[in-house]
């Protein structure tokens, strides 16, 4: 178990927070060299872009990655295990890099009147956002060895339904849609984690080393 | 160290292709093993089984007493050094060399670190090279590398010697027999190459139609076969009591491959005896009259 936690550290958590820090750091700097607002949507969208490399990271979780650990003789279940606590430390670096953001945002740019993509007081459906992302980017490689357009459509479907969350949950304090809106969309996310999570345990307790 | 791996009656499918059809196996800790059959036979199959990394439809495969599947103590014991390929599940296998020696650091409760440095220099083989990026040969060194400073005592490789020329294939062999003298650990090597690997493995294991069709100690195997030629009447008499495993003719010649031959073997009959070398052995058996 310490041998996958120290892989996962240097597999999937060095290349996920690594990239969402450069991210972080090159949308900072751009933003502040060019403050005329050419690279705005970068800072406002951090929180999408942190949806997005959570999908991608997490790809090869359970494709190349799993395989290798596999492959010298790591257990499937203990894998799966490293494999959630990964996904909880990912998501906790995501949140601190989006409040990060989000009060670089405030501060430095609040003349500009940046429009930051989340809202603090509705931090809970980002977090359930980027938890589901980091699960159903595991499911796309499972879906991938059946059926590569399958892989693209639960991305895409996925990424739809986060990107709605995301939207609806910045207005949803000033009461423009339905309040329980976001609460339901993020439970429709959640349905699709839990779901993503029973396939990717079936999948890895039967998997073979390819 | 002395813990035997025993498989009973495994049982093997991929949909209708049966592979392994109850199989048993026992390896014995402290031998190098060559695991030979043809193409197709089951000897991937066989050791992912073996070592958890693959299904079984049913049987047991046990190391030491205890199940092998998903169980630490064993899992911590093997290494099973397979082919690396130029892509993996996510396209081109753009890891590096360094990645797996890193990995196989972590994984591997024996690993040797500066073991590993050493035969990377003796393979001139960059650690930041990716893996896609490299020839057949190098990709066989790479795992060569891995099984060999795992230090498991139960390590097995699968076609190690696949792409290397012949002075490599060399190395390996003496490299494997360098390591087996100084730890006396269990080596299993699975091969096409039999030949040149024969004067290695202290016991050869055929495999065919999914099952082990013979375990022996490898001079002893060899030992036993013969080719008997002359004329088909001298030939018939020189075989008789012995164990006839194929014909051929050659002109006026016939040559019998038999088995059962005693040492010091001298026929009453006017015929030449060649012994057979491994793979003639392992052709006689496995061939199904194919080529003799």
């Amino acid at each position: 178990m310490k041998a996958l936690c120290k892989y996962m550290c240097f597999t999937y958590l060095k290349y996920y927070v690594g990239s969402l820090f450069a991210l972080g750091a090159a949308a900072a700097l751009l933003n502040l060299l060019f403050p005329a607002g050419f690279f705005q949507s970068y800072f406002e969208g951090f929180s999408i872009y942190s949806l997005v490399m959570a999908l991608i990271a997490t790809t090869l979780l359970t494709g190349s990655w799993f395989n290798v650990a596999l492959s010298m003789g790591a257990r499937r279940r203990d894998y799966f295990i490293a494999m959630q606590l990964s996904i909880i430390v990912g998501v906790a670096a995501s949140m601190v890099l989006i409040y990060a953001m989000q009060f670089i945002s405030e501060h430095a740019f609040s003349k500009y009147g940046y429009d930051f993509m989340f809202n603090p007081g509705m931090a809970p459906h980002t977090v359930i956002a980027v938890f589901a992302a980091q699960l159903v980017g595991c499911l796309c490689t499972v879906a991938g060895m059946w059926k590569k357009w399958l892989s693209v459509a639960v991305c895409v479907v996925y990424m739809m339904l986060a990107v709605t969350v995301l939207l609806v949950q910045m207005t949803a304090l000033e009461g423009i849609f339905w309040f329980s809106l976001p609460w339901i969309l993020s439970g429709v996310e959640l349905l699709f984690a839990a779901g993503a999570e029973f396939i990717v345990l079936r999948y890895m307790n039967r998997a073979v080393v390819r | 160290m002395d813990k035997c791996l025993c498989a009973q009656n495994i049982y093997k499918s991929y949909k209708d292709n049966c592979v392994l059809s109850g199989l048993n196996l026992t390896l014995e800790p402290g031998k190098i093993y060559g695991l030979l059959g043809r193409n197709g036979a089951g000897k991937t199959t066989l050791l992912g089984v073996l070592t958890a990394q693959n299904r079984l439809d049913s049987g047991s495969v046990t190391y030491g007493g205890e199940p092998v599947w998903e169980n630490r103590r064993a899992l911590d014991d093997i290494c099973f050094s397979r082919e690396l390929s130029g892509a993996n599940l996510s396209g081109q296998n753009t890891f590096k060399i360094s990645f797996y020696l890193k990995a196989a650091s972590m994984f591997y409760k024996h690993w040797d670190g500066e073991y590993a440095e050493k035969l990377l220099e003796e393979f001139h083989l960059d650690p930041d090279k990716q893996i896609c990026k490299l020839s057949k040969g190098q990709m066989s060194m790479v795992t060569i590398v891995l099984g060999l400073a795992s230090r498991a005592p139960l390590t097995i490789f699968d076609e190690p010697v696949s792409g290397l020329d012949v002075v490599m294939r060399e190395r390996f062999y003496r490299l494997l027999l360098d390591d087996y003298a100084e730890t006396g650990r269990t080596f299993v090597v699975s091969t096409h190459i039999i030949e040149e690997a024969a004067g290695a493995f202290e016991e050869v294991i055929f495999l065919d139609g999914g099952r082990i069709i013979e375990k022996a100690p490898t001079e002893e195997l060899i030992s036993q076969f013969a080719y008997i030629s002359g004329l088909e009447r001298e030939v018939q008499k020189a075989a008789a009591g012995l164990q006839v495993l194929n014909r051929s003719s050659i002109g006026a010649r016939t040559v019998y491959a038999v088995r059962g031959v005693k040492p010091g073997f001298r026929p009453d009959a006017d015929v030449d005896v060649t012994p057979m070398n491994l793979q003639k052995v392992f052709v006689t058996m496995c061939g199904h009259g194919e080529e003799m």
